[in-house]
């Protein structure tokens, strides 16, 4: 009787290990997966996160990434989320090291690729998904414009930005661009006084100066989406009628990935890229 | 027979006990094994049974010898994902080797002690057998929760640990009752000796204090 039992203890106790162990190896990532990220962001910004998903228990962490030849380096890691093995990480990238010179960017940099770097010295292909840095705006031209008022809220797979502008020159906006549409297709809506900007972009609005008006950009990704486990800086600009921006606003959303999302997001970009 | 298991407590104890000055540990883990393992080859003398308790003792005395080499890193509770998958699984096999070592010991000791004619130290042992073959299984089907469940299995594995660590308080002062029993071997000796302490409730003793040491 004492056999009995005493062997079904070692058993449970063998089993709980085993079940434990092929679960735990079930969730080993060969190299860290890169989530997407669409972002549209001004040089003058000069940081951003990336976010990406690894084994707890690795010792690799991102040093620098190389996008589009240009360097950004971590400034640091924070981990975001956990469940069992699998680890969300936020890394915080700089352009430059502190103190090296500063050169102004004169065209939109654009990158969907790119190579990690990591502590160990391990370095990979990554796709990123999109990211566009956009030169700053011309002072002379954004001081057409003052934004008045901004501000952002999100709630119920709802994220919004309001942004309020009074006009010190006389300025035609007469086109609003948003960026991404086709990722968000169907999922944003960007307002000009309240009315929704044409799928063309084409707003053909006169300001006088003295005049005032605001900018809505409203985003839903409800908890079915996939959309909503990427990462977001979007772009509205304005534009005059000789194509020059003349205001632009940013939005960033952050991915709504947690630790109990982990797994299923893993398995479903593994069998994405296997197919 | 009394020294022996004196011997086994002292052993115990100083398994149970890691008092460490930077990474050396003043109270290393094999000389508690290698005192349990001379314990159970004197106690086998006495009573066959706990000689089959010896291979686990051995082993867990050979194991405990590689922890003076930095191969293995102690549970750091603060964060188990820091914790190499190898100390966890050295932990848990050297855990099932102490698991069969004790009950193996309890379950010879309450069988010696009921020949013996000790029946409340038997039912002790019979009982504190009990208490620890189920504290260190919840306290080993628990650690490997660690890697997969999270942060908040820690905490879990901490109190199963704090109830085992209680168990096996509980088994040394066992030994420690064992060590202050009157043995008497049941077909008058057989090589040995026994060790009759006056004074401690037990049958056939002198009632001047006197200890009695029969010699075959």
């Amino acid at each position: 009787m004492r056999n009995y039992w005493l062997g079904g203890v070692l058993l449970a106790i063998a089993l709980s290990w085993i079940g434990n162990l092929t679960y735990y190896h079930s969730q080993k990532l060969e190299a860290p997966l890169f989530l997407e990220h669409y972002y549209e962001i001004p040089a003058s910004l000069g940081t951003f996160s990336i976010y990406y998903i690894r084994n707890a228990d690795s010792k690799r962490d991102l040093v620098s990434v190389q996008l589009d030849g240009q360097a950004w380096y971590v400034q640091h890691i924070a981990s975001r989320d956990r469940k069992g093995r699998l680890e969300l990480v936020e890394a915080f990238l700089m352009q430059r090291l502190p103190g090296s010179s500063e050169e102004g960017l004169k065209e939109v940099n654009e990158a969907s690729e790119g190579k990690a770097f990591f502590s160990d010295g391990f370095s990979m292909h990554v796709t990123l998904g999109q990211i566009r840095i956009y030169p700053d705006m011309d002072q002379e031209i954004a001081g057409r414009l003052s934004a008045t008022m901004s501000s952002g809220s999100s709630g119920n797979w709802t994220y919004e930005n309001k942004t309020s502008y009074s006009v010190n020159e006389k300025v035609t906006v007469a086109a609003a661009e948003f960026g991404f549409t086709d990722v968000l297709d169907g999922a944003a809506t960007v307002e000009i006084n309240g009315a929704a900007v044409q799928e063309n972009g084409v707003v053909g609005l006169d300001l006088k100066q003295g005049n005032s008006f605001s900018t809505s950009i409203t985003v839903y990704l409800p908890k079915t989406d996939e959309r909503r486990r990427h990462a977001y800086w979007n772009r509205l600009a304005l534009k005059d009628d000789q194509g020059r921006v003349v205001a632009q606003d940013y939005m960033n959303i952050q991915p709504q990935l947690y630790g109990g999302d982990l797994k299923h997001y893993v398995k479903q970009r593994k069998a994405v890229s296997g197919s | 027979m009394n020294i022996a298991f004196r011997r086994m407590s002292i052993g115990l104890l100083l398994v149970l006990l890691d008092i460490k000055i930077i990474y050396f540990d003043i109270l290393p883990d094999f000389i508690g094994y290698f005192m349990m393992l001379s314990a159970l080859r004197t106690l086998g003398e006495k009573h066959a049974g706990y000689r089959k308790a010896e291979p686990f003792a051995m082993l867990l005395g050979l194991a405990a010898l590689t922890e003076l080499l930095p191969l293995w890193q102690t549970v750091s509770w603060n964060s188990a994902s820091e914790l190499p998958i190898s100390s966890l699984i050295y932990g848990c096999i050297t855990g099932i080797c102490q698991l069969l070592l004790l009950e193996r010991f309890m379950f010879e000791l309450a069988k010696h002690a009921r020949e013996a004619g000790h029946r409340v130290l038997a039912d002790s042992a019979d009982s504190r057998r009990l208490w620890y073959v189920i504290a260190s299984a919840v306290y080993m089907l628990t650690i490997p929760f660690i890697l997969n469940a999270g942060v908040e299995f820690v905490t879990a594995a901490i109190v199963a640990g704090l109830v085992q660590f209680l168990v096996l308080l509980a088994v040394y002062f066992l030994c420690r009752k064992a060590a202050k029993s009157a043995w008497h071997s049941p077909k008058g000796g057989g090589g040995g000796h026994v060790d009759v302490r006056v004074g401690e409730s037990e049958a056939g003793v002198e009632p001047d204090g006197r200890t009695i040491d029969f010699r075959a």
